[in-house]
């Protein structure tokens, strides 16, 4: 690549030229002279450089002189700006590594986001995500034991935002937990895509596409709003019980621009759900069982989680569903205890309680375990999902943690209809940043079915 | 001057014309036009054991008044990655014809050069005594996971009191007296430090601090619980004088004009590298130096001092659950990128450590310990900059610390555990054990004994200190002053103690013209070591170079 400097006429190899020889010049071809003490006798009380108290310590007439090295001097000159440029990228990391060990500044940290008695504080987070607009958030805390209030908020654009606000109540006697959460959440966008029902959309007939158009998905808008009271229970360190009752309500239809709406890709009415707005009730309960030490980020242990939900519609909304899902996990330590090689399969299954009424398909079990796709889009919707998944992780540094992995989503109108035949599939690679037991800003490198997805999120969780 | 600029470009530019051709022929003859390499070459004087610089200079400023220039001046040094990173090949500054470092407001002689009892070495610097109750609170230090409360002895004595963690009693404050008292046998100058036991009325509040008895109490109650109704305690007595702050670790502190060396080319300062590693002080850093002005105001000087030493044994590794400490750096992309590379399979050796069952103890070890790859958690430039005769000169010290030493230090430390102070004098052995048989071997370790009768005698260190019963090797050289050859024959010799005898003869000094250089390379492991230089003038000892 050529290029020059107008002003001076001088082309870009002249230029590299000038600056070889400059570097050339000043690494090596000053050290080739020898330095000779000019009074190696000097009374100590005389001396004021550094070179007179050298030469007066060392008790020499003639320094030493290493003499002149051609290769190193030839390799230090070439790899002169690499070597700055690769010191330069560590030099701000290693800095950047330094100012997240050193206590004095996660105090200062602490007193630009924490009151001293870290009753109040807030903390920014930002998500960034190929394909979607990244969005920038913030989280505000209140906290007075046994009480707790958090605001959480994101925003990506006036059509893209979420709001959540959570009250807490916390209550532990000896090893038995007990934790009421009451939530409000409101979230708004139109970047969700909905890719039809069934593992082969196009053939299923459940989906009716616009025959004129061959794309695979369409977009849809959402306005989401939901109150939840949420109670958890441990009776024993390992084991959970959940309870959670929640009004929804959600608007779904046609996004405001963008030519690939949902309503040009499918016939509109066909999907059960769009072009509406219905509310919900749901009931669910849950049991966890985790043997996982919560006290380090990467350990051996197993996940157990299995819920039952009822889902009834209200008002005009007639609809009835129950779901049930289980997800299981197994962390095996590997080499050592925290060379962490998971297995985990997610079952979900929903049935129609009422055949008179579709179920809405945001109603349908969402694939948020499978990492092929973000989490706006419905890639494979159906009464039952399976996604089996493979994932090893390892430290690279003390906070560093590194994690590769291999995910599948099969879903299926019945249980026998299950097929890894063209099922959707991702691997990828996942850095992160952590604390002793807690995530702060990942970043994650995905390929798959559905192609390249970068995805990169910050946001120091303090709670 | 853009004008200027683009006429000096365009004279550039002709020069580039004609030298574009000719520029392999001009550029060859520099590439291996030679300047000889030289060695040095020593006046005829003794050396100096005593570097003056304690001369009377102006107060100087403070480092670090705020915290900006924390981050702007401590931290950036510590973030040099060392991957890339190789020290230059400098010569320490501050060493005297003979390779030995003279004593200054730096360091003063003890082991190596003088005898030090175990009786000695465990008052260490002890002048004033612990303190004398009642003691006053004044200050204490921001609550951290080991509080320190400044206080003020009947005396009228002001000490630091450092206490233990409650999860590990007696780690810090055991670790604190021996590392202090070793520091001080390598040389240094160091706070006069104390195991001190005290009871909860010991203490008083002072009417002026803006804390009270609850707050005293809450932080006691975060402390190691005390024994037979004492709080175990190092009292730190504070040092008179103006703090100045830590010393920098590069360059020289710009206000003293008694600061001639820069930091990282004193050998006092390399030689860390060795005592660290055997003391597993990983957080060693600018912060560990401090600097005292001392005496009246434009009347004194500046005094540099060792301080906090509660880190070392693994004590922080073991507090913190950091393990890699010594192991790693905290931040080390070679490292980062090897785990990235090999997927964690490769297990590096901290990661096979376990605790001891000792909470005093923790962590330490020797069994995988490795000196030529300790390192400190944080870059510390001295360190990077050490160089083999820095760390033999190191090791050649601390081969002066006996068993004898040792089981006293650890006597003076009052394990709570019995089998635990055991442990530590085992592992102490084993690790000195390690750092000598690796530095030691590093440069060819022969010491001047005496010359006499045309021969130069000399003994072999690390045969000495090692207890070694092999055959040892010796390659000898001879040079004259322009760094000629003397001798036409290679020539060798083998003994089979420690003790080596060099011929030198008249023939060779008048053939050298009354100035020799003898280079003697040790074979080790089939390999020659750099050689030592005995540079001998009219017959006399002048110079040693290790």
């Amino acid at each position: 690549m050529q290029w020059t400097c107008d002003f001076m006429n001088v082309s870009s190899n002249k230029i590299i030229f000038i600056i070889f020889l400059g570097l050339l010049f000043n690494l090596n071809f000053l050290t080739a002279f020898p330095v000779k003490s000019q009074n190696s006798s000097t009374n100590v009380d005389t001396l004021t450089t550094q070179q007179q108290a050298y030469l007066f310590v060392r008790g020499i007439e003639r320094d030493e002189q290493p003499g002149f090295r051609p290769f190193y001097t030839l390799k230090k000159t070439v790899l002169f700006i690499p070597e700055q440029f690769s010191v330069g990228i560590k030099y701000a990391s290693g800095y950047g590594v330094e100012l997240l060990n050193n206590p004095k500044f996660i105090n200062d940290l602490e007193y630009i986001f924490f009151t001293q008695d870290k009753s109040l504080g807030w903390y920014p987070t930002l998500s960034i995500t190929s394909g979607l607009r990244p969005r920038i958030g913030v989280n505000f805390l209140i906290k007075h034991a046994p009480y707790q209030f958090v605001v959480k908020a994101k925003f990506a654009d006036e059509e893209k935002y979420k709001t959540e606000a959570r009250f807490s109540y916390f209550r532990k006697k000896q090893e038995k937990l007990f934790r009421l959460n009451i939530e409000l959440l409101h979230e708004y966008d139109d970047d969700r895509k909905y890719y039809g029902f069934g593992a082969n959309p196009r053939t299923d007939n459940r989906n009716q596409f616009i025959n004129s158009n061959t794309a695979k998905y369409g977009y849809f808008f959402q306005e989401h709003t939901a109150f939840k009271i949420i109670s958890g229970f441990k009776p024993v360190t390992q084991f959970s019980l959940f309870y959670t009752t929640a009004f929804e309500q959600r608007i779904l239809k046609n996004p405001f621009e963008g030519g690939q709406r949902i309503n040009s890709i499918f016939i509109p009415g066909s999907i059960p759900g769009m072009d509406c707005i219905f509310n919900h009730w749901t009931n669910e309960f849950s049991v966890r069982y985790n043997s996982q030490n919560e006290n380090r980020y990467l350990s051996g242990g197993t996940f157990i989680e299995t819920f039952v939900k009822i889902s009834k519609g209200l008002g005009n909304d007639n609809n009835l569903s129950a779901s049930t899902g289980i997800t299981a996990l197994k962390r095996f330590s590997v080499l050592q205890n925290n060379r962490i090689l998971t297995p985990r399969f997610t079952i979900y299954s929903i049935k129609n309680l009422d055949a008179e009424h579709a179920i809405p398909f945001t109603e349908y079990p969402h694939h948020s375990e499978f990492r092929g796709v973000n989490d706006r889009t419905f890639l494979r919707l159906d009464n039952h999902l399976l996604i089996p998944s493979l994932q090893y992780s390892w430290p690279l540094s003390q906070n560093i943690g590194a994690h590769i992995f291999t995910d599948y989503l099969t879903s299926g109108y019945k249980w026998s209809k299950l097929s890894f035949n063209n099922a959707p599939w991702a691997a990828g690679f996942i850095l992160d940043l952590h604390s002793v037991n807690e995530e702060l800003a990942n970043v994650k490198m995905i390929y798959g079915s559905e192609g390249w997805r970068f995805h990169a999120e910050i946001g120091v969780s303090l709670y | 001057m853009v004008l200027k600029a683009g006429a000096f470009m365009q004279k550039l530019e002709s020069l580039y014309i004609k030298m574009k051709y000719n520029i392999y022929i001009i550029l060859i003859p520099f590439i291996f036009l030679s300047c000889a390499q030289q060695s040095f070459q020593f006046a005829d004087k003794e050396p100096v054991r005593y570097f003056n610089d304690i001369k009377p200079v102006p107060v100087p400023e403070t480092v670090f008044k705020n915290r900006f220039d924390y981050y702007a001046n401590v931290l950036p040094p510590r973030a040099m990655v060392s991957s890339f990173f190789i020290a230059p090949n400098n010569h320490a500054r501050d060493v005297n014809s003979w390779d030995e470092v003279p004593a200054s407001s730096w360091y003063i002689p003890r082991l190596g050069y003088n005898v030090i009892t175990p009786d000695e070495l465990v008052k260490g610097p002890s002048e004033f005594g612990p303190p004398v109750p009642p003691l006053v609170l004044i200050r204490i230090r921001k609550p951290e996971s080991t509080p320190r409360l400044f206080i003020k002895d009947a005396r009228g004595i002001h000490y630091l009191l450092k206490m233990d963690p409650r999860e590990f009693p007696a780690i810090a404050t055991a670790t604190s007296l021996i590392v202090n008292r070793l520091f001080y046998g390598f040389g240094y100058n160091v706070p006069e430090d104390h195991l001190f036991y005290f009871q909860r009325n010991d203490i008083l509040i002072d009417t002026t601090s803006n804390f009270n008895e609850n707050e005293l109490d809450n932080i006691l109650s975060r402390v190691a619980y005390p024994q037979n109704g004492k709080y175990r305690s190092i009292a730190s007595r504070i040092i008179e004088g103006l703090p100045m702050g830590p010393s920098p670790a590069k360059g020289v502190r710009k206000e003293d004009p008694n600061d001639l060396f820069p930091h990282e080319e004193r050998r006092i300062l390399r030689a860390l590298r060795v005592f660290a590693a055997f003391t597993n002080m990983s957080e060693i850093g600018s912060d560990n130096l401090f600097d005292i002005y001392v005496g009246e105001l434009n009347k004194g000087y500046v005094k540099h001092y060792l301080i906090d030493f509660d880190d070392a044994f693994g004590t922080n590794a073991t507090r913190n659950n950091r393990l890699w400490a010594g192991f790693n750096h905290n931040f080390s992309m070679n490292d980062i990128l090897l785990n990235l590379l090999t997927l964690g399979i490769v297990v590096q050796d901290w990661e096979k450590i376990n605790y001891t069952p000792w909470p005093s103890v923790g962590s330490f070890e020797a069994v995988l310990f490795k000196p030529e790859k300790w390192k400190e958690s944080h870059p510390f430039d001295p360190i990077q900059y050490s160089q083999p005769e820095d760390n033999y000169w190191a090791a050649k010290i601390l081969s002066s610390i006996s068993k004898e030493h040792i089981q006293a230090l650890v006597k003076a430390a009052q394990y709570p555990e019995i089998e635990a102070a055991q442990y530590m004098i085992d592992t102490l052995l084993k690790r000195k054990t390690k750092v000598l048989q690796y530095y030691l071997n590093q440069v060819t370790p022969l010491e001047y004994v005496n010359m006499k009768n045309d021969t130069l005698t000399c003994i072999d260190l690390a045969s000495k200190t090692l207890e070694s019963n092999d055959s040892l090797y010796y390659h000898i050289e001879y040079y004259d002053s322009n760094d000629n050859v003397l001798n036409n024959e290679k020539s060798h010799i083998q003994v089979n103690n420690e003790l080596v005898q060099i011929p030198v003869n008249k023939e060779l000094l008048d053939k050298s013209n009354k100035y020799t250089r003898i280079n003697i390379s040790k074979l080790y492991n089939r390999e020659l070591l750099p050689a030592v230089e005995f540079h001998i003038r009219n017959n006399k000892l002048v110079g040693i170079v290790h």
